[in-house]
């Protein structure tokens, strides 16, 4: 996996909501990807489902991903190819979804502060080292647990568990 | 120094003599996985595909396995029908003899059944289904740090990363007309909604223990919406007599020690809870009933697995005796289970629901997610389901007023928020 990202940000406030950033429909989770696409973040700013880039990064503020996690938004931010996300700090269901969906994630508190909208970063996800490159500044977070980088590293939670029998053996 | 109930339950299902916050271990729960089919989910499709990809041929421990049908039942298009028809057969293809399909809500019919019991470690994929929690389970999906309920299917374990307990102490007694709805959500008032992020949500204390077990399984349902990993309540002679009610299995009762060490406890006085809403278009936005009173509705609901509970319906009952619902409101009950919807018949609230104009619908999920008793552009509705995001139930220019029973059953007579101390 490579854990070094280099893109520009997209920034976003405290508890952003899935489900409200791209709207909530039932069966939603069930749409063709270029359709999510298309409602990226519209609620936050219709203007970022045209706008955003593959390789773009996500800087947002607290609890980010709050609230259900819906399938359809990670599609969502798969099919526009966001890069990777640092937050001050992730919701749970979010969290645990990145990981097994390998999108790097990275929670720093300061991050808010440090970054503005498109400013262009360098992120090291691994180390957590973090480089914007627009202000210069270089500065350091907390990396992931060992347990989500191993995960991460064989490919998402089905490649980690194979990974496990293949070293264990089927019970 | 002493343990948590949590602690307690995952160090058994570890096979280890304690663990501590932070620890990672591998579990071998008691249930699980526990999943459910909806739209664009079809658990043993799901499942075969998981096994394929694993390069193993079958699940190893099938009769710990659990699937429930709740959702887009009873079939309202071709594709809920065929759903539920793939769903039927994949489970007989796997081995699973757990399938529960036309009983209700699955987090309440798990309890309900016995098949959840105090002191089991529970696998479910459902951050609600921390609702068992109210029996005194642990209920997890892996958590934050942890695995993903898949690896069961293969080695029988899942790893945990050990979460720290935040301790909610409850004292005094609740005033009339305030539920257990309205605890939950003072509690996300006060702590935000990420005041309890990795951590297990542990409500005890005097007005706790006065809780019926219908209101201690209302108030672990919503945990993740303060980031909690699960909610627990220690069991006692309530669990015991509620359990052994509906099953004759065995269980074990653990519980905190006095001495267990919380990451943090918060103390209320219940005496002090008034009726209470979660304003739209968020969960943790609390405000009193007597601030938004008087707002016009068009819908009111009781059902979903936040409610529609024995006791939810009892209030109901009680403040429509004799009266009739706002011809202006629609309003829609859905007994959360096949087994509360024929006691309510049996006690008689279903007559009086319905004699005041409230139409009863089958035990299912479908209420909540807007597969039924959808809203239009501009309504408002005031509901006991989970969520109140935009779009949830019909229209995304729609508003829902999320509440404890009492008060949805108070503002449908009246056609606007109401609070329900001026109808008890």
């Amino acid at each position: 996996m490579d854990w070094i990202k280099k893109g520009k940000v997209w920034k976003f406030g405290d508890h952003l909501v899935p489900d409200v950033a791209i709207g909530w429909r039932g069966e939603m989770d069930a749409w063709k990807q270029e359709d999510l696409a298309k409602i990226f973040m519209i609620n936050v700013d219709p203007e970022i489902p045209k706008k955003v880039k593959k390789g773009d990064l996500i800087i947002a503020g607290r609890n980010f991903g709050y609230g259900r996690a819906h399938g359809a938004f990670w599609e969502s931010l798969s099919a526009v190819g966001i890069a990777g996300i640092i937050a001050k700090s992730f919701a749970t269901p979010f969290f645990k979804s990145c990981i097994g969906r390998g999108i790097p994630v990275l929670e720093c508190k300061t991050i808010t502060e440090r970054v503005s909208q498109e400013d262009e970063l360098e992120v090291d996800f691994r180390t957590g080292e973090i480089k914007n490159l627009t202000t210069g500044e270089h500065f350091k977070t907390e990396p992931l647990p060992d347990f989500q980088i191993e995960v991460m590293e064989a490919g998402g939670f089905t490649a980690y568990i194979k990974h496990k029998l293949n070293n264990k053996g089927h019970p | 120094m002493g343990e948590t109930i949590s602690e307690k339950i995952i160090a058994k299902a570890a096979g280890k003599k304690s663990v501590a916050p932070s620890e990672f271990v591998g579990v071998r729960p008691d249930l699980g996985p526990i999943m459910y089919a909806f739209a664009a989910n079809d658990p043993p499709r799901r499942i075969k595909h998981t096994l394929k990809n694993l390069g193993i041929e079958r699940i190893l421990h099938p009769e710990k396995v659990m699937i429930f049908f709740d959702h887009n039942q009873p079939a309202k298009t071709v594709e809920c029908a065929e759903l539920y028809k793939s769903v039927r057969e994949g489970v007989q293809d796997l081995g699973i003899k757990h399938f529960y399909a036309m009983k209700g809500i699955g987090h309440i019919v798990l309890a309900e059944y016995g098949l959840a019991r105090p002191g089991m470690l529970i696998v479910h994929g459902d951050p609600h289904a921390a609702t068992v929690g109210g029996i005194g389970a642990f209920v997890t999906n892996g958590g934050r740090y942890g695995s993903t309920p898949d690896e069961i299917l293969a080695t029988g374990e899942i790893t945990i990363r050990v979460p720290e307990t935040l301790e909610c102490k409850v004292t005094g007694n609740l005033g009339k007309g305030v539920m257990s709805r309205d605890i939950w959500q003072h509690l996300i008032g006060e702590i935000g909604p990420d005041g309890a992020i990795g951590r297990v949500i542990e409500y005890d204390g005097p007005a706790i223990q006065k809780l019926s077990i219908d209101s201690r399984m209302t108030i672990c349902n919503p945990v993740v919406f303060a980031g909690a990993e699960t909610g627990i309540v220690n069991p006692d002679k309530e669990t015991v007599d509620w359990v052994k009610e509906r099953t004759t299995e065995p269980f074990e009762l653990l519980s905190s020690d006095p001495d267990a060490e919380y990451a943090d406890t918060l103390e209320y006085d219940a005496s002090k809870i008034e009726p209470l809403v979660a304003a739209p278009p968020d969960v943790y936005v609390t405000k009193t009933v007597v601030e938004v009173e008087g707002l016009e509705i068009d819908q009111a609901v009781l059902g979903t697995c936040a409610g529609g509970r024995m006791e939810d319906l009892r209030i109901a009952a009680k403040i429509l005796k004799g009266r009739k619902i706002n011809p202006s409101v629609r309003m829609l009950v859905v007994p959360a289970t096949q087994d509360i919807y024929i006691n309510s018949i049996r006690e008689g609230l279903i007559e009086t629901l319905a004699w005041a104009g409230a139409v009863i619908c089958a035990p299912t999920c479908d209420i909540c997610w807007g597969r039924m008793g959808q809203l239009a552009t501009g309504e408002i509705s005031i509901s006991q389901q989970t969520l109140n995001i935009p779009g949830r139930s019909g229209s995304d220019k729609a508003k829902i007023y999320l509440a404890s029973a009492a008060t949805i059953a108070a503002s449908a007579v009246e056609g606007k928020i109401t609070d329900p101390r001026n109808l008890l």
